[in-house]
């Protein structure tokens, strides 16, 4: 069936608390308004007020009680409505939801799930509007999922509530009016596993979340030059598929990591580096990346444009390292 | 360090590795990739292409390297192989700065030291600029005799049992031609002119950091015993590093004294916010024509700068021909003191 990204999620959502009466919904306006996004519209009517629950304007607290409930059995899944929101509650996530199964050697489980709205694009300003993916996989301890498409963030978020470890579930705003092909059957995907994209032989990009659209739409003009990019989606970025970008950098030779966040201390940054200590010895040109540049996101509509990285991005780094006597451009001999 | 400077060609490490599996040298050959560099593809190339030893062979399209023509003709002239260069511009281009560097270490064999300016020697920078920018300085010189001058130093010492200097004798006579030249003691800030009635005479002191300037104020009101204790006080505190900031304030006048060096005549620079300084060379035998008659006698030159913004030509000329004046006769200040 095709559907929206958003419907996608909220299907998810459905199905995990109909399936299990454990899992309950709480954020700000998730319940009478349906999400500030729609996300959960519906669910109020179907499971009523004990399991989907109007917050305060708290970030603090909903994590700090969705942490108290899930170490007692249930599992929450807490909404952040914007992912710039998180930096008022980094002391429950990342010294609470983070330590716990490590702290008490196990024995607790913390199957909670925090979702959130990442990205730019939509005029929003710079707080409401930052991709802090970077910040979260800094931490030991809690998943980070950046699903790209409708059939993965159903078949993700799905896999994030049954996980038995907190999850930082990311939604990229540009990303919920995405159509695309979700089965009808129940499946999940498992975290930690990238999915190759698109098959090629010349050049890796490994894309972010969103990101992986604009890849998409560069490879076709690539294709076209006589370039085929290999590309890569990790989906999770905590855990990393460090194995399938080696595997495919092994292949190709060549690097570029796409991601909508700032280019310094970025994800790309960790990877750039763990293929240059892993397998140096494959790499045929320098490892690029493609990111927003280091400043805030701008509210003004040309600049927030020029600020997010798009496919001619993607095409400009691709040809500054795909130069060489095997390339149509530079000519056979 | 030779490999370093020499090594021209770069390749990716993937090209390395094969190229170390095969045996292959890759350094004779040129690389497709960015900048020149070997990839993959041109080891495999190689390696299909060239079947006799490798090293034999000539590459098969040798680039030309990339270079300004600027570099290019410092290089010709410098006889530099730009072949051995990593350039620094856009695409490796090589750039005259790069072609530079490699004449440097040629050119210039010798150490130095560098000591960023700071302290006396930075306000002295500062403002001995400031006065050049901003003062057209015009500078007169006279030949002064001062056989009387010595004599009467001589006299004047013994009859007192005192010492004192020529630079004593210089700040009296200087002090009382200000006196009567009051449009010399003035100064410009801004667009203002402020006369003065105080006569402070400053005098430029040697030190090894740098010049620097004690004043002797109301010099026209002291006794040449006192503008002596005073001057002699203030270069003592100097030398030991401890002037007040009020022993070098509102000077009025500067005279520079460089009698002990081999210097006959200097252009000295205003001591701002100053309108004139007096520059004094060395005395010298010398011989004076005189009413048609020759004799010897000494000599020496003053050096008079004044700003023109402040005043012309004919005052300045008329006042350094006041002081002119007074050394050449000195008893006409000195005499009052008995």
């Amino acid at each position: 069936m095709l559907i929206r990204y958003n419907k996608a999620i909220n299907s998810a959502l459905k199905e995990e608390m109909q399936k299990d009466p454990t899992v309950f919904i709480a954020g700000e306006d998730v319940a009478n308004a349906g999400g500030s996004f729609g996300i959960t519209r519906g669910l109020l009517d179907e499971f009523g007020p004990e399991r989907v629950i109007d917050t305060p304007i708290s970030e603090s607290a909903i994590v700090g009680m969705a942490v108290g409930a899930s170490s007692t059995g249930l599992r929450p899944v807490i909404e952040i409505m914007f992912m710039d929101f998180i930096a008022v509650c980094f002391d429950p996530i990342i010294n609470q939801a983070a330590k716990m199964r490590y702290m008490s050697g196990g024995q607790m489980t913390l199957p909670l799930v925090i979702r959130t709205q990442s990205g730019a694009g939509v005029n929003a300003g710079p707080q409401h509007s930052q991709s802090l993916e970077a910040l979260l996989f800094h931490i030991p301890g809690i998943k980070v999922v950046m699903p790209s498409n409708p059939y993965d963030a159903k078949g993700l978020l799905k896999a994030s509530i049954r996980d038995n470890n907190p999850v930082v579930f990311i939604e990229n705003k540009a990303l919920y009016g995405m159509k695309g092909e979700v089965p009808e059957e129940d499946y999940t995907i498992p975290l930690g596993e990238a999915k190759i994209v698109k098959e090629g032989k010349d050049v890796t990009i490994v894309a972010l979340g969103q990101m992986v659209n604009k890849a998409m739409a560069a490879a076709q003009t690539l294709e076209n030059n006589g370039i085929s990019p290999e590309i890569i989606d990790p989906r999770t970025i905590s855990p990393l598929d460090t194995e399938t970008i080696k595997q495919s950098v092994k292949k190709t030779g060549r690097l570029i990591i796409v991601h909508e966040a700032v280019k310094i201390g970025g994800v790309g940054a960790e990877i750039a580096a763990m293929v240059q200590e892993e397998v140096f010895d494959y790499l045929d040109a320098p490892i690029q990346r493609v990111a927003a540049p280091f400043t805030p996101v701008p509210y003004s509509k040309p600049l927030e444009n020029y600020y997010l990285p798009n496919e001619n991005d993607i095409i400009q780094a691709v040809n500054k390292i795909c130069v060489g006597r095997q390339f149509s451009i530079a000519g056979h001999s | 360090m030779n490999l370093l400077i020499e090594k021209t060609s770069f390749a990716s490490p993937r090209a390395r590795a094969l190229a170390k599996k095969l045996g292959i040298d890759l350094s004779h050959y040129n690389g497709s990739g960015p900048n020149g560099r070997i990839i993959e593809e041109d080891v495999i190339y190689y390696t299909q292409h060239l079947n006799s030893p490798i090293s034999d062979q000539t590459p098969p399209k040798k680039q030309p390297r990339k270079i300004t023509p600027l570099a290019k003709n410092i290089a010709t002239i410098e006889n530099i192989d730009i072949e051995k260069i990593q350039g620094t511009g856009q695409d490796g281009k090589i750039v005259s700065t790069d072609i530079l560097k490699q004449i440097e270490p040629l050119h210039n064999h010798t150490d130095k030291k560098k000591i960023r300016l700071a302290g006396v020697r930075k306000v002295i920078a500062t403002r001995m600029a400031e006065s050049k920018r901003n003062a057209p300085h015009v500078t007169l010189t006279v030949k002064t005799e001062v056989t009387n001058l010595v004599n009467y130093r001589n006299e004047y010492m013994k009859k007192h049992s005192i010492k004192i200097s020529f630079t004593d004798l210089l700040i009296k006579m200087v002090a009382a031609s200000l006196q009567q030249h009051p449009k010399i003691n003035v100064s410009l800030e801004e667009d203002m002119l402020t006369y003065y009635s105080d006569i402070n005479i400053g005098v430029a002191v040697a030190q090894e950091e740098g010049l620097i300037v004690p004043v002797i104020h109301q010099a026209n009101q002291k006794s040449l015993e006192q503008i002596s204790v005073d001057l002699k006080d203030k270069v003592n505190k100097a030398r030991a590093g401890k002037l007040k900031p009020s022993d070098m304030e509102n000077s009025r006048f500067t005279i520079s004294n460089l009698g002990m060096y081999a210097v006959d005549a200097f252009t000295p620079v205003i001591n701002q916010p100053e309108s004139a300084i007096l520059g004094v060379g060395r005395m010298i035998e010398d011989i004076i024509v005189e009413n048609s008659q020759i004799r010897i006698g000494k000599t020496m030159v003053l050096s008079l700068s004044f700003d023109h913004r402040v005043m012309d030509g004919a005052p300045a000329a008329e006042f350094l021909g006041k002081i002119k004046h007074f050394i050449e006769n000195p008893e006409e200040i000195l005499s009052l003191q008995n």
